[in-house]
């Protein structure tokens, strides 16, 4: 640590309010996750190091310094020290972990993600009371009249090991004191810039002596804290920071637009260290200490998000019943604007149901972060890193290729027998299961093993001090420390697969239009030839998810149902807390489309995956309140987040805003969990225009009537896309 | 046993024919010959070939099918949460929805019974028994006013204006709630006599509003998917006749009453 900060650091620049700006990604360092490279812990981004070896400008000395350092951490990074502890069965079924451009039906993933640090004990300690609470822990240690004896074991270490870590942030910020300090002299700066760097200065010189005492030195500590640990979530900020906000408003500290603009200049370093799977700011919802100031806190965190829109920080409001109606309703104003924050999450129904997926009670599930893509984790208790994908849909096809991948044909799972012997549709489950079931249990293991392997090499040692019960215990966060440990495991495919079960049980089973072995060559074809053509129109008309059809959504619940189970059972074969499906929104589905055979639902290869737990796309045709029906079937209990959307046109919220606060109010009272909700905008036009077959539900008011977008003439398409384009 | 109807679509999740969201259902069959109808495959009371473009691709189907009363209220009632949550319901449109009187008063004596709120959008071109068959099933009218002119509207519709006006002060007698539609068709119905007669409409208590749609050639293309000659070719309003027509209708209507759909 001490090597990485504040070196990686970026140098305060004039006007600054906050110190901290974190551009440099180093190729070698300690993170608990690196972007763009594999790893937790010690960690070295081979690629880009190679990449960065062969650009011309480089000089000898610098390829082979280069080649050096690749030589020296090909074996001692936590990378790969976990993949040579791989066992045979890991070996050979992840021979890559290249999971975007090599074949596979999982994939390892190598991070300790989705870590929330304990802001509220931060803020009440400050620097100073975290000390004092280390040298506490370790006279209690002395007191036992063995400290002597303890030197070199792994008590003494990890506490010498955290007074280190605080020695660092201590530098930081004498570091950034000092640079505040030489600014706040320079003469060619404005009155303004030197006043700002007097005021930062004075705000980091009070950080090292005391706990936070305004709304700047909470954000500060905050910002530089999670910079050094590597952690991208801020938790519930309202929580952590409201009081602050609200103190120094009272006392006039802060006008209303200096309060502002640091949250704005806060957010604006989350946008520069950018990290759009991250960044989540957790406002509202049950189970807060300081309700009142928590809620003037999210008020300006939306106002200021509103007025500064970005990918980044992820807002998001957590609600139930009892919630203050005018930030639920500003809540839905951001959204009405197109903003797409704050993502939006109902207590009611979740509370309960992480209560139940994690086997807690609800005093600890009421602390539930929804985190990344759509992940819940338990507050700081633990972790929850998802450190494996799963993909369902290639599970399907690895059963009805023989056990075999049908773009690479090799060999996938534990699947031998020939799709002759598929006689019915239980035959085929059973496969398809033991298929999933293979594949979790590996990845179960797997987990395990990554936690182990980066407990044994790397303490994480911030992480631990701002997290449950480790300093409690004196040992770090992943060697017995934590709470609980836990991962979850990112499903994919799930509603693809779902829906050719459902395509196959009527083509191939009820009407017997043809046998497996013959679908396996359909789709092994890509739908190529014009029979197959035929054959893929009548899968199509096959019973989907997202149509408030009994068939399909009862399929659907059936996938859904298993693969949360299997996961969750897997835990305790590997003593972890709790291991949970997510079913969440990112990329993937995408990027792992193209290495995806044509699907028997009508999928056509290289087209994404549905994504979270939606319609495949295009597939929901039976209207808004269909659908609200059908995505209300999938358990919740059983899992850790599952993403669902929801494209809504502007008009809606202009012109009926009162119908929509009251579907939306009705939705969550029949226990939708949560809604992405996308206002549609002249983009989403424009890709229904070249993307007609994507859109068969969008309806747009033409004149006198509502009508399909799709069944329009095009050049009345055109119309409204100009119309929409120009705000008219 | 149940009555069965001609139905062209059914669309759940509708906001646009009545209060809250709803699920529309448009019958198939009606007797005007409306110059500028956006909906011409609603015209013929039978099944028919249709041809359209869908993904860019031309495809042939049926237009039209039978359902059954009991199986159009179940599919109904799959929606009851969110019509009670957003104080929708159902709404049976068309075509002209009361040329099937018999059916449409079996659905909405079911649908009632389940304690769902009922609309009919109507020309007012249809039967007084009809009328009076259906009347207490009824939460709200969406009663079409095409024209005020005797003659004009014949000319432009084939609609007989007594009928019309007759059907209407017989819902407005018997307390009916109806909401007044008007097509507003450039050089057609954007007459002095026409915002007149609706000013003096519109001051009846049970109106409890005016919607104005004003004419776009959207549905034009859609007649020669059922193999129907082009109708004229009208003038699209602009959006300053619009706002025209609107201030005219505001001078003329209690106030707040005028809904502008557009």
């Amino acid at each position: 640590m001490a090597a990485q900060y504040p070196g990686n650091l970026d140098s305060i620049k004039p006007g600054d309010l906050l110190a901290g700006r974190e551009s440099f990604r180093p190729f070698i360092g300690f993170h608990p996750e690196p972007l763009g490279g594999p790893g937790l812990g010690l960690y070295c981004k081979e690629d880009e190091l190679r990449e960065w070896m062969n650009e011309p400008e480089r000089t000898e000395a610098e390829a082979h310094k280069a080649q050096t350092l690749l030589d020296f951490w090909k074996n001692r990074t936590v990378h790969s020290l976990i993949r040579s502890s791989f066992d045979q069965d890991m070996s050979e079924e992840w021979t890559s972990d290249d999971y975007i451009n090599d074949d596979g039906a999982s994939f390892p993933l190598y991070r300790l993600a989705l870590v929330n640090l304990d802001f509220g004990r931060l803020m009440r300690r400050g620097l100073p009371g975290l000390r004092e609470d280390i040298l506490t822990r370790k006279s209690g240690a002395e007191e036992a009249w063995r400290f002597a004896e303890l030197k070199g074991s792994s008590l003494s270490d990890f506490i010498e090991g955290l007074e280190g870590a605080l020695d660092v942030l201590e530098s930081v910020l004498s570091h950034f004191l000092d640079e505040a300090r030489t600014l706040a002299g320079r003469l060619d700066l404005s009155a303004e810039q030197i006043d700002r760097a007097a005021n930062l200065a004075l705000c980091l010189e009070s950080l090292l002596h005391n706990a936070p005492d305004s709304l700047q030195e909470a954000l500060q500590l905050a910002w530089i804290t999670a910079v050094c640990a590597g952690t991208w979530n801020w938790g519930r900020m309202d929580d952590w920071a409201g009081q602050f906000l609200v103190s120094d408003l009272n006392s006039g500290a802060l006008s209303d637009t200096d309060a502002r603009e640091l949250i704005l200049a806060f957010y604006d370093l989350t946008r520069e260290r950018s990290n759009v799977f991250n960044n989540r700011i957790i406002l509202g919802g049950l189970g807060r200490n300081n309700t009142e100031e928590a809620d003037v806190f999210a008020r300006f965190a939306m106002e200021v998000f509103d007025a500064h829109p970005g990918v980044e920080p992820q807002l998001t409001w957590r609600f139930h019943t009892e919630s203050d109606s005018a930030l639920h309703s500003l809540a839905l104003d951001l959204i009405s604007r197109g903003r797409s924050f704050p993502l939006i999450y109902n207590d009611d129904a979740i509370i309960p149901a992480v209560a139940s997926a994690f086997s807690v009670d609800e005093r600890d599930a009421v602390n539930y972060s929804p985190q990344g893509c759509g992940e819940y984790v338990l507050g700081y208790s633990g972790t929850g890193t998802p450190n494996g994908i799963i993909n369902l849909t290639k599970c399907l096809e690895a059963v009805l290729a023989g056990g075999r991948s049908m773009m690479t044909e090799r060999s996938l799972g534990p699947t031998h027998s020939s799709p002759e012997n598929i006689q019915t549709f239980e035959r085929l489950w059973e496969a398809y299961a033991e298929q999933v079931e293979y594949h979790v249990d590996l990845l179960a293991r797997f987990q395990n093993l990554s936690l182990k392997t980066a407990g044994e090499n790397s303490p994480f040692l911030l992480i631990s001090l701002l997290s449950d019960n480790c300093l409690e215990k004196g040992l770090p966060l992943l060697s017995g420390g934590a709470r609980r440990i836990g991962c979850s495991l990112e499903v994919y495919g799930e509603i693809n697969a779902a829906d050719s079960l459902s395509a196959i049980r009527k083509t191939v089973f009820d009407d017997e239009t043809l046998t497996v072995a013959e679908l396996a060559e359909v789709l092994t074809d890509n739908f190529s030839t014009p029979e197959n053509q035929i054959l893929r129109q009548k899968v199509l008309s096959a019973p989907k998810f997202g149509n408030d059809d009994a068939v399909a959504d009862s399929m659907l619940s059936l996938v859904h149902n298993h693969s949360c189970r299997v996961i969750r059972e897997s835990a305790a074969r590997v003593s972890m807390d709790y291991h949970l499906a997510v079913i969440i929104n990112n990329s993937v589905n995408s990027l792992w489309g193209l290495n995806t055979a044509a699907s028997a639902d009508g999928r056509s290869r290289g087209e994404a995956l549905a994504n979270g737990i939606n319609p495949a796309p295009g597939q929901d045709k039976a209207g808004l309140p269909a659908l609200l029906n059908s995505l209300l079937v999938p358990e919740l209990g059983t899992h850790a987040g599952a993403v669902q959307n929801l494209k809504l046109s502007s008009d809606f919220f202009k012109e009926h805003r009162d119908v929509l606060e009251s579907l939306l109010k009705g939705w969550f009272g029949q226990g939708g969990a949560q809604l992405m909700i996308t206002v549609l905008n002249e983009k989403d036009l424009e890709d229904a225009y070249v993307h007609p077959e994507k859109w068969p539900n969008l309806i747009v008011r033409v004149g006198g009537f509502s009508a399909r977008f799709v069944t329009l003439d095009r050049t009345v398409q055109k119309e409204i896309l100009d119309r929409t384009l120009y705000g008219r | 046993m149940a009555a069965e109807g001609l139905i062209l679509e059914i669309q759940r999740g509708t906001l646009h024919d009545g209060p809250g969201m709803r699920t529309t259902v448009f019958l198939k069959g009606c007797s005007l010959r409306c110059a500028w109808c956006h909906n011409p495959a609603s015209i013929k009371r039978e099944p028919e070939q249709r041809k359209r473009m869908q993904n860019n691709q031309l495809i042939e189907e049926t237009a039209g099918y039978s359902m059954d009363s009991d199986s159009l209220i179940s599919l109904v009632k799959r929606d009851l949460k969110w019509f009670s949550s957003t104080g929708g319901g159902l709404t049976l449109s068309g075509g002209e929805p009361l040329l099937q009187s018999q059916f449409v008063c079996e659905v909405l004596e079911k649908a009632r019974s389940s304690g769902i709120h009922c609309c009919i959008e109507t020309s007012g071109a249809v039967s007084r028994e009809s009328l009076e068959q259906c009347l207490p099933y009824v939460d709200l009218w969406l009663y079409d006013w095409k024209h005020s002119n005797e003659t004009e509207l014949r000319q432009w519709t084939r609609a007989n204006l007594d009928t019309i006006r007759n059907n209407l002060n017989f819902i407005l007698d018997r307390g009916g709630q109806v909401v007044l539609r008007l097509p507003l068709i450039p050089g057609v119905n954007d007459t002095e006599e026409h915002w007149t007669t609706i000013g003096d409409i519109g001051k009846h208590p049970n109106i409890l509003a005016v919607e104005i749609l004003p004419y776009h050639a959207w549905g034009r293309l859609l007649w020669e998917e059922v193999g129907r000659p082009l109708p004229p070719d009208f003038r699209v309003p602009e959006k300053d006749q619009i706002n025209q027509w609107i201030l005219i209708l505001e001078n003329l209507l209690p106030q707040g009453k005028l809904k502008n759909r557009i």
